[in-house]
């Protein structure tokens, strides 16, 4: 009997499996989150960013779909080759974004993502968009102090400022590696959770193993 | 209890058979755009669900669908429209799906036709620069028309006032705003000093400044224009301050949902700045007055934008030049000027392919001269008025048709002799731009125009023409005529019985643009013919303020030819841009009252410009350094047979300037320095023969080594939530 129920149990999983609709949106952005972390080369990230708008579309009122939608973009838009198409993607993850921001006043992680897609801006033409956009980043940066102090993305998007900025006008690598450390020792705090945004912690290490390096 | 699990086992690949029967679908194929030419990385992607995929660098894609039924499968990519095909779920298990994606692009890789010009932008992807680069650069003292000299074709005329571009003399250029002529540019002229444009930082979003073969919509300009279009809506609420070393001055705008006003109040007094440099000319009056302006700009949801904008300003000053009859002494020349202007621009939007735009100005300018014991006064102004129709047919032509009208004139009073001259000129155009494919674009214009004065009319036919390369290169190529009054000079002097004056440009440009590199090669011939020139007795005279009592006719020419290189890196090193122009230019003229055929002397035959920049985003600092060099300029010697054969010493200056922005809650701040000729470089720009041509005097900038520094502060307002 036991057998019976456990290859029954088995067959019903297997048809299960092949039902999509049947799959909650959390499992599939878990896995397309799996993708995109995984990913070594810059289509496999555009095949997981695809995705993630794919499933956002489905679950317009789902603010975590479209925060990962417009967060996928904003890490994509860093690593595109081509400079015109930064702003149009841009555009895109901006509309996602607009989805979520009147949604959650309280959500730490939503005015993140708002200084991270203001830094993505910037540096499509840093020249002419330091004044307005580093203004909007600090802004949202001010908000995640007020709502979380201790969120490490927080930390890693400071260190990222003053990693570029020369060490005569009050940057360099002396002033960016404090700032990674206090986010990597803060990631160590950062639940798996699909619901609680947590990604950085790679892209940390690597910041932090550069600021070692240079010294 | 085994045949159980038997029938158990055998169901359950029957479930699955049953499952698979039941609905997969294979869908792939490949997406391509217009000719057959693959679109890697496009999205593909089921309607509706969350099956998609990305094709691969030959375009091809295959995605599995784990149902069966009717569906929609849609591809994507940036710059193209996104299409569609509904494919009917039959009882096969594999689609082949392919697409054609349209381009949408009209800036990531179209055709530009934009041969003879250059233009800084903060809309247009594919401008050369943006207007914050020209108000960065060292040696442009905040001047737009400074900046521009350090692009191709304009020439840096440290003595005399205007835009000399491409051997033209002042009078053949022309500044445009909003599609308006501008009476009066620059500050009025002082003998020997150049003066600065009127036009104010920050005021523009759109600088477009053509070196030849402009498009049909102006006219009455042989050399190059000027086109600056002004800032619509302003982004936010603000209130300004700014002070610096030759004056202050207050400044607002108030945003309300769609419409704004803004206004300004300057007050300029530039005794700091001549009291701490060291100057060549005594400027015993440094130049003081006060100015202020007005704008109202409107909008409506369907696009549509009034602007009305009015300024008045007026200055005096004093300043000690050389005296043209005997140049070893000096004359006093007082200057005092005032200006008015108001202007009105509209653009109403008719439906989506179609709209108009209105416009018309005023502008009145008057001057009392006091100069070596003499009264000169001046006035002129300047009326017109403009409408244009725009209309997009189809996808790939777009065309306008328009008409405008010019009035104006001159009065000059020298003690009791009295001169005028009222000139009304119309004007009717129509241009167009087809593109019929993606790389190639044509843009053939024709322009009719009427003077009063002269009682004569001219045809001028215009066509430009563009073929893209591969991605970011094109070549371009135009043929003009372009028509010009005589000089007002000469207007005023009542030699109204000739014809217009004619140029003819051949233009031939080669551009690459790459990411954030550009390189730019352009080659042009022009040639001038009806030249005014005067009938006169006796030998040269030099001095550009002799009156004009002889006869004078179309017979003056010339020509000028030469090739302009450019070339810009941001990308090369991190937060490092700069950018190098050079441009040689071989032009003579028989004109005015030269003698002979000869180079004028307002042209350097090599000028090189090294722009860079430096920037820090996080403290907002700007670093820049700018190194000019120009080869000598020919001069008037008496005892050299070759007419203007002689040539100063090349001029040199290196300027660098400094300016940090900073930010404090709502207040934005920015703090600027600059130097103008570093190394103190003693130039030369010629030299001044006395009258029986044994001595020579040599002619010198207002100043060499000079120092500028001010502070813009710009204020915007709390709101409630956030005090």
């Amino acid at each position: 009997m036991k057998k019976t129920i456990l290859i029954l149990t088995i067959a019903l999983g297997l048809l299960v499996n092949k039902s999509t609709s049947a799959q909650s949106v959390d499992t599939m952005l878990i896995q397309t989150y799996n993708a995109f972390d995984s990913a070594k080369a810059y289509p496999q990230w555009l095949m997981a960013s695809n995705q993630f708008k794919l499933i956002a579309k489905q679950s317009p009122t789902y603010w975590l779909a479209n925060y990962y939608a417009a967060w996928s973009i904003a890490i994509l838009s860093f690593n595109e080759p081509t400079k015109a198409k930064k702003d149009p993607m841009l555009d895109e993850a901006d509309a996602f974004f607009a989805k979520i921001e009147p949604m959650d006043s309280t959500n730490d992680e939503v005015a993140l993502l708002g200084a991270l897609l203001a830094q993505a801006r910037l540096s499509v033409d840093p020249m002419s968009r330091h004044g307005k956009y580093g203004e909007i980043s600090d802004k949202y940066l001010a908000q995640v102090t007020k709502l979380n102090p201790n969120n490490p993305r927080m930390y890693y998007l400071e260190g990222n400022t003053k990693f570029y900025t020369p060490k005569l006008f009050g940057g360099g690598v002396d002033k960016a590696q404090p700032l990674y450390e206090k986010a990597e020792a803060l990631f160590a705090n950062d639940s798996q959770d699909i619901h609680k945004p947590h990604w950085g912690k790679a892209v940390n290490e690597k910041m932090l193993a550069q600021c070692k390096e240079k010294k | 209890m085994i045949k159980k699990l038997q029938i158990l086992a055998l169901a359950i690949p029957i479930l699955c058979l049953a499952s698979s029967a039941s609905g997969q679908m294979n869908i792939k194929g490949k997406v391509t755009e217009g000719k057959g030419k693959p679109v890697p990385f496009a999205t593909v992607y089921i309607k509706n669900t969350i099956t998609g995929a990305l094709t691969d660098t030959l375009g091809r894609y295959s995605m599995h669908y784990s149902k069966k039924e009717n569906i929609t499968v849609i591809a994507t990519a940036i710059g193209y429209d996104t299409t569609f095909f509904n494919v009917v779920a039959d009882s096969a298990k594999t689609f082949i799906v392919n697409l054609t994606l349209k381009s949408n692009s009209s800036e990531l890789d179209e055709v530009t036709i934009s041969p003879g010009s250059m233009e800084a932008s903060n809309d247009r992807k594919v401008a050369l620069l943006t207007t914050m680069d020209v108000y960065t650069t060292a040696s442009a003292n905040g001047d737009v028309v400074g900046a521009l000299q350090t692009l191709p074709g304009l020439q840096k005329v440290s003595d005399q006032t205007g835009l000399f571009v491409r051997g033209g003399d002042a009078s053949e250029s022309s500044a445009i705003v909003d599609g308006l002529v501008v009476q009066d540019p620059f500050f009025s002229p002082v003998p020997g000093v150049a003066q600065r444009s009127r036009f104010g930082p920050y005021e523009f979003k759109g600088i477009s400044f053509s070196s030849g073969g402009y498009s049909a919509r102006y006219g009455q300009a042989l050399s190059g224009i000027l086109e600056l279009n002004t800032n619509d809506l302003p982004e936010e609420t603000t209130l300004n301050a700014n002070v610096n070393m030759a004056g202050a001055g207050l400044s607002g705008s108030y945003l309300w949902p769609h419409s704004a006003l803004e206004g300004g109040f300057n007050y300029t007094n530039t005794r700091p700045f001549y009291g701490l440099t060291k100057t060549n000319i005594d400027f015993f009056q440094p130049p003081t007055g006060y100015s202020g302006s007005l704008k109202y700009v409107w909008t409506n949801t369907k696009g549509d934008i009034l602007k009305l904008d009015g300024n008045a300003d007026h200055y005096k000053s004093g300043i000690d030049v050389i005296n043209p009859d005997e140049p070893d002494t000096t004359l006093a020349f007082n200057l005092q000027n005032y200006y008015t202007s108001a202007s009105l621009y509209y653009r109403h939007i008719i439906n989506e392919k179609t709209f108009l735009t209105v416009g018309s100005s005023y502008s009145q300018n008057g001057d009392t001269v006091h100069w070596g014991g003499q009264n000169f006064d001046k006035q002129d102004s300047r009326a017109q008025a403009r409408v244009e129709l725009d209309k997009q047919f189809g996808s790939n032509l777009f065309a306008y048709i328009g008409t405008e009208i010019q009035q104006y004139g001159e009065k000059q009073q020298y003690d009791s002799a009295s001169f005028s001259f009222k000139e009304t000129q119309a004007a009717a155009y129509i241009e167009a731009e087809w593109k019929p494919a993606k790389w190639f674009g044509l843009k053939p214009g024709i322009r009719y125009e009427y003077s009063e004065i002269l009682a004569k009319s001219d045809i001028a036919p215009r066509i430009s023409a563009a073929i893209r390369l591969n991605k970011y290169g094109q070549i371009s190529a135009a043929y003009g005529m372009f028509y010009e009054d005589p000089s007002d000079r000469y207007l005023i002097f009542g030699d109204t019985h000739v014809k217009f004056q004619e140029a003819t440009h051949y233009i031939l440009n080669y551009q690459y643009m790459q990411n954030d590199r550009t390189f730019r090669v352009e080659g042009y011939y022009k040639s001038y013919n009806d030249l005014i020139r005067e009938i006169t007795q006796g030998p040269y005279d030099p001095n550009p303020y002799r009156p004009l009592y002889w006869p004078v006719d179309n017979s003056g020419y010339g020509y000028a030819k030469g090739i302009d290189v450019f070339w810009r890196d941001k990308k090369s090193i991190q937060n490092f841009d700069y950018w190098i122009s050079y441009s040689y230019i071989d032009t003579k003229r028989l004109y005015q009252n030269y003698v002979a055929e000869a180079m004028p002397s307002y042209v350097s035959p090599n000028n090189l410009n090294i722009v860079t920049k430096y920037f820090i985003a996080k403290p907002g600092i700007n670093l820049s350094l700018t190194y000019n060099y120009a080869s000598g300029r020919p001069y008037y010697n008496p005892n050299n047979p070759t007419f203007l054969g002689d040539r100063s010493p090349a001029y040199q200056d290196l300027s660098a300037s400094f300016s940090y922005l900073f930010r404090i809650k709502k207040l934005f701040g920015v703090f600027y320095l600059g130097v103008d000729n570093v190394t103190n470089n003693k130039n030369i720009l010629g030299y001044n023969y006395s009258d029986n041509g044994e001595y020579k005097y040599p002619i010198v900038p207002a100043l060499y080594r000079s120092a500028f520094a001010g502070v813009f502060l710009s204020l915007t307002p709390f709101k409630k939530d956030e005090l």
